[in-house]
């Protein structure tokens, strides 16, 4: 009982931030750049991994819950630039459980990444050394095709938040 | 005096003008910050060209259109033709350049401008300390030298354009 009012606290604030994160209109897609239709319910919705979505293509957000009970929220910038910005809550779980970083990270890569990104991501990743540390550990993927692309990732009590922004202009 | 780092030197340094870097340096100095990352700077439509021919070849058309909008679509399909053409690499670059040229190169990037009339640099939000954020926001909005300001979460980077005097 204890776990799930802990865990419902946790969707209350994740999804609060959530909504916080994506108060500002998208672009007017005729000024874009780039083109949001890119951006489709049906990116996410095929996907096994994803037990709910909720998506908003107005924002060009997205927040789910996995198969496994994790939370994700999807910001996605598809006008002067192109990206995405993914932050996932995994827990709480016992704190073995939450060790496997690199596990975690595969599922939010597979849910949000494109093929390339996930390429690259994960080619970073397996060559990485990524302990589970109290404070926040921010890792940059130097590659030329993007502005920035960097993954951050800390424990918080019994749970792990991880995070994935990458975008190019 | 506060840093201004690039995360591609050779690419942006030589883009961002002494003005924009003095206008940038005052801002992080009223804002308490000592240093701050550029990742993305101005460029020519030349540049903006070559970017997308070497983005064509490695992803391909079909990705490619996928990603941009209706005036970048049409730089795409010049691309297309001349490849079509047989045209040589440097002939499709020359060609697409001037089809960005045609269409305006702000519709295409919004970091491709006339250096010489207007700067453009992106700041990576993650260099700058989250308390001291909305400082300086707030210091880029009060400077008249700054003619738009793009912020998150709408866009992902500090989006910062200076017309040069």
């Amino acid at each position: 009982m204890m776990i799930t009012i802990k865990k419902l606290k946790q969707v209350f604030i994740f999804f609060t931030l959530a909504l916080l994160m994506c108060l500002q209109p998208a672009c007017a897609s005729k000024d874009c750049v780039y083109d949001d239709t890119y951006f489709k319910a049906s990116r996410y919705s095929n996907n096994k991994l994803i037990e709910k979505l909720n998506y908003n293509k107005a924002e060009n957000t997205a927040q789910i819950i996995t198969r496994t009970g994790d939370l994700i929220s999807i910001k996605h910038w598809a006008c002067n630039h192109h990206g995405i910005h993914a932050v996932m809550l995994v827990g709480p779980y016992p704190s073995d459980d939450n060790l496997d970083i690199k596990k975690h990270f595969k599922t939010l890569s597979n849910i949000v990444l494109d093929k390339t990104e996930a390429d690259i991501f994960n080619d970073f990743i397996l060559k990485k050394d990524m302990p589970l540390k109290q404070k926040p550990v921010t890792l940059k993927i130097e590659n030329d095709q993007y502005d920035e692309f960097y993954i951050t990732y800390t424990s918080v009590n019994d749970s792990i938040i991880l995070e994935i922004k990458v975008y190019k202009g | 005096m506060p840093v201004i780092n690039f995360s591609n030197p050779i690419r942006d340094s030589s883009s961002v003008s002494a003005y924009s870097k003095k206008v940038i340096t005052e801002i992080l100095k009223k804002a308490g910050i000592s240093q701050t990352t550029i990742t993305s700077a101005g460029r020519t439509a030349g540049d903006q060209a070559r970017i997308m021919y070497e983005n064509i070849t490695r992803h391909g058309v079909a990705h490619q259109k996928k990603l941009y909008g209706q005036h970048g679509d049409k730089v795409i399909d010049e691309y297309s033709s001349l490849q079509a053409a047989g045209k040589t690499q440097s002939q499709i670059i020359a060609g697409m350049t001037s089809k960005i040229n045609k269409i305006g190169p702000g519709k295409v990037s919004k970091h491709a401008a006339d250096p010489k009339k207007l700067n453009v640099v992106d700041i990576a939000p993650s260099s700058i300390n989250l308390a001291l954020r909305k400082k300086f926001e707030a210091e880029v909005r009060k400077d008249t030298r700054v003619s738009k300001f793009l912020t998150p979460p709408g866009d992902p980077a500090y989006h910062i354009e200076i017309p040069q005097p």
